[in-house]
């Protein structure tokens, strides 16, 4: 399931939404451009960043999981199809990319869907009703999302209750067509619980939209300071 | 404040509602019922705008529902808490869900606080606040729904079936908090199949034939007795099996689901088994049908392990969500072939299937997609009883159901009584025990009740007298 968000009041958790989608936006820049080294010692920042936001390491194993095949694949190609390859230059894609999930975890751990939101908007807004569009729409996008994941669990259960072995062909539009139908009849549902709670473009998001504090635009000149140091090493 | 002057309502090639006239007091609380498909979903969404009639007016306020220009008005006086409580979750948490209405109408910040307080502590939910709503149960959703609703204070609030999705007590509660509102000035208009959920009415309507039809609360059969037996469940219970259920254990968002159930279901007959939101009543199905492993303890079927589609079926809420084929023969005969069964075989368990629960071999070749609600749920059952599974488990089987389809479902459960182990499970507790030969009942995840009929009245009734 994506949802992951929990509530609390760590450090991470007080940061500025906007302060940490840039920070982890910046991250995952050094994590393409580090050796094996700095790829390292961001394993160790991203374990003590998961401690101060006390989060357990079960919760970042179970992010990883359901990736795990195409970590063996990227592995595997990179080992057996690149020219010259090593053990050593194999894992290194494979750790660039559990480093950006891990990042991308606690980023979602620590804010919450609205303050993504409002910190996607905060950053598109020189786009005008556009760009709080096209926010709003990724925060739907993703509700709807999560709701689809627990619908495929259910019409999986539903139909083997009837006797139905997901697989083949028949398995397949067992699943499809009921989901499909949900997922139309709920995005329907879903726009009139929009318009029911007098949804409009011109909204104004404030509720999870604060000032920057003087701690954020620190953490902010910290992080550009430690950026450039980090690639020029 | 709501005038529906000669409203007529299309969909493509279904005309829905023909001439309608009514008219909606300030601070009235009126009730709309009617068959599955009458109409009351879409007399509903034609209130705030949500639909626009195809001939006739609909006024709120002196505002007519056409004009573009005035919608955000009405919405912000006129709101809808819809039948599903899953598809209305806007936020991620339940004060996020709460807050998208209240920036909607520009509410200020210090007053956003205080309205999601009031809100939440009026629905006995204060501690949901922060919490994921997808990890809530269906009822407790709906409460959210309710609150977000609430939280913009409009002058009106519609409840599209939103009741449905709640057990008896948690209803009794939304009733009375409904009618404190009404009792404060708020309009409200209550659609419902339930007589129970319309008994504060001033006034009730039902929709026939796509026309309104004036009708007296007295009219209405309500049945109090419903709600009075939830409100005294039985305090104990004996434990013989242990089995224990915990969502995503180990996790944070580990929900522990089912401690300790010990139930023993009799062959042979119709067990029920009752309990209210988040009892852990869905869960327990799961656990029965082999569809979920138990995280502790163990469930045996005449002493093996469930086989889903083997040796027990589920009939799951809203089971014609799950169709897909095209017509109720191939719907039906799906799970007989990936048992391997010949077509000899498959054709007279089709019929079979269909006699027992009473539909008409007529309907074999249609579209289930294009059958009644009550067609659509006997055909579902019928998927199931042709498995011929020995143990059959249905979750809510009448949910949503007009009382003419209800009857059907039910007289099918019984026509079934002594060939197969029945499962009853519901929040409707006089439809349990109308039907069952023993009870069980769960809060909050532990079984605090399991005997017979009689032993369950006889508890409910000492519980009576101690109050």
């Amino acid at each position: 399931m994506l949802t992951i968000y929990r509530q609390g009041d760590s450090y991470l958790h007080r940061i500025d939404p906007r302060t940490k989608l840039l920070v982890t936006a910046g991250t995952g820049i050094l994590v393409y451009l580090s050796g094996p080294l700095k790829l390292g010692l961001l394993s160790v920042i991203v374990l003590l960043l998961a401690d101060v936001a006390e989060i357990p390491i079960s919760n970042l194993l179970r992010m990883l999981r359901p990736m795990s095949i195409l970590f063996a694949a990227i592995f595997l190609f990179h080992l057996l199809l690149t020219h010259g390859s090593s053990v050593l230059a194999a894992a290194i894609p494979v750790a660039r990319f559990v480093l950006l999930i891990l990042f991308t975890t606690i980023l979602l751990h620590t804010t919450s869907q609205s303050e993504l939101n409002t910190a996607l908007i905060y950053f598109l807004r020189p786009l005008g009703v556009f760009g709080t569009g096209i926010a709003f729409m990724v925060g739907v996008a993703i509700t709807f999302i999560q709701g689809l994941l627990l619908d495929k669990e259910t019409i999986t259960r539903a139909q083997a209750a009837r006797g139905c072995k997901p697989k083949g062909l028949n398995g397949f539009i067992a699943l499809i067509v009921p989901l499909m139908q949900r997922s139309l009849r709920k995005a329907d549902e879903l726009s009139d619980a929009l318009e029911s709670r007098c949804y409009h473009r011109d909204k104004k998001y404030y509720y999870y939209d604060k000032m920057l504090t003087r701690k954020d635009r620190i953490l902010i000149w910290v992080f550009m300071a430690i950026t450039i140091l980090w690639i020029s090493v | 404040m709501i005038e529906l002057s000669d409203v007529s309502f299309s969909y493509p090639e279904n005309p829905v509602l023909r001439g309608i006239n009514l008219h909606i007091r300030r601070g009235e609380y009126i009730g709309v019922t009617g068959a599955n498909g009458s109409g009351k979903t879409t007399l509903a969404k034609l209130l705030n705008g949500l639909l626009l009639p195809d001939n006739g007016c609909v006024m709120v306020n002196g505002r007519s529902t056409s004009d573009r220009g005035s919608l955000l008005a009405i919405r912000r006086s006129v709101g809808i808490v819809f039948q599903n409580p899953d598809a209305q979750a806007i936020g991620e948490t339940v004060e996020e869900d709460i807050v998208f209405g209240l920036e909607n109408i520009g509410v200020p910040v210090s007053e956003i606080d205080c309205r999601i307080d009031r809100c939440l502590e009026m629905l006995g939910i204060k501690e949901l606040r922060y919490r994921n709503i997808r990890l809530l149960s269906g009822g407790q959703k709906q409460l959210v729904n309710l609150a977000a609703i609430m939280a913009i204070t409009p002058e009106c609030i519609v409840f599209d079936e939103a009741l449905s999705m709640m057990d008896s007590c948690n209803r009794k509660n939304v009733l009375e908090i409904i009618s404190g509102l009404n009792r404060d000035g708020t309009t409200i208009v209550i659609i419902a199949h339930n007589p129970d959920d319309l008994v504060h009415c001033h006034r009730i309507v039902s929709i026939t034939e796509g026309r309104i039809l004036q009708e007296l609360p007295e009219d209405i059969n309500y049945r109090g007795s419903d709600v009075e037996l939830e409100s005294l469940h039985p305090i104990t219970g004996g434990i013989e099996v242990q089995v224990t259920h915990t969502y995503d254990s180990g996790t944070d968002w580990e929900v522990s689901a089912l401690k300790k159930i010990d139930l023993v279901i009799e062959k042979g007959r119709i067990s029920g088994i009752i309990g209210g939101i988040g009892a852990g009543k869905s869960t327990l199905a799961y656990l029965i049908a082999g569809l979920v492993a138990p995280t502790t303890g163990c469930i045996t079927i005449d002493g093996k392990p469930p086989e889903p589609g083997r040796n027990v079926g589920m009939l799951f809420q809203h089971p014609e969500d799950f169709f897909f084929e095209n017509t109720v023969h191939k719907e039906i005969s799906f799970g007989l072939r990936s048992m391997g069964l010949s077509d000899d075989e498959v054709e007279e368990r089709i019929r079979s299937a269909m006699e027992q629960v009473g539909l008409d071999r007529m309907l074999l070749s249609k579209s289930p997609f294009n059958l009644s609600s009550g067609e659509q749920r006997l055909t579902a059952f019928a998927c199931i009883i042709a498995m011929k599974p020995g143990y059959i488990i249905l979750d809510e089987p009448t949910a949503e159901l007009d009382p003419g389809s209800r009857r059907k479902v039910l007289d099918a459960i019984r026509r079934l009584a002594g060939e197969v182990t029945i499962v009853y499970i519901s929040h409707r507790i006089q439809d349990v025990l109308d039907i069952s030969d023993r009870i069980a009942v769960l809060e909050q995840g532990t079984l605090v009740f399991s005997g017979t009929k009689k032993e369950y009245l006889n508890r409910v009734q000492k519980n009576a007298h101690h109050i």
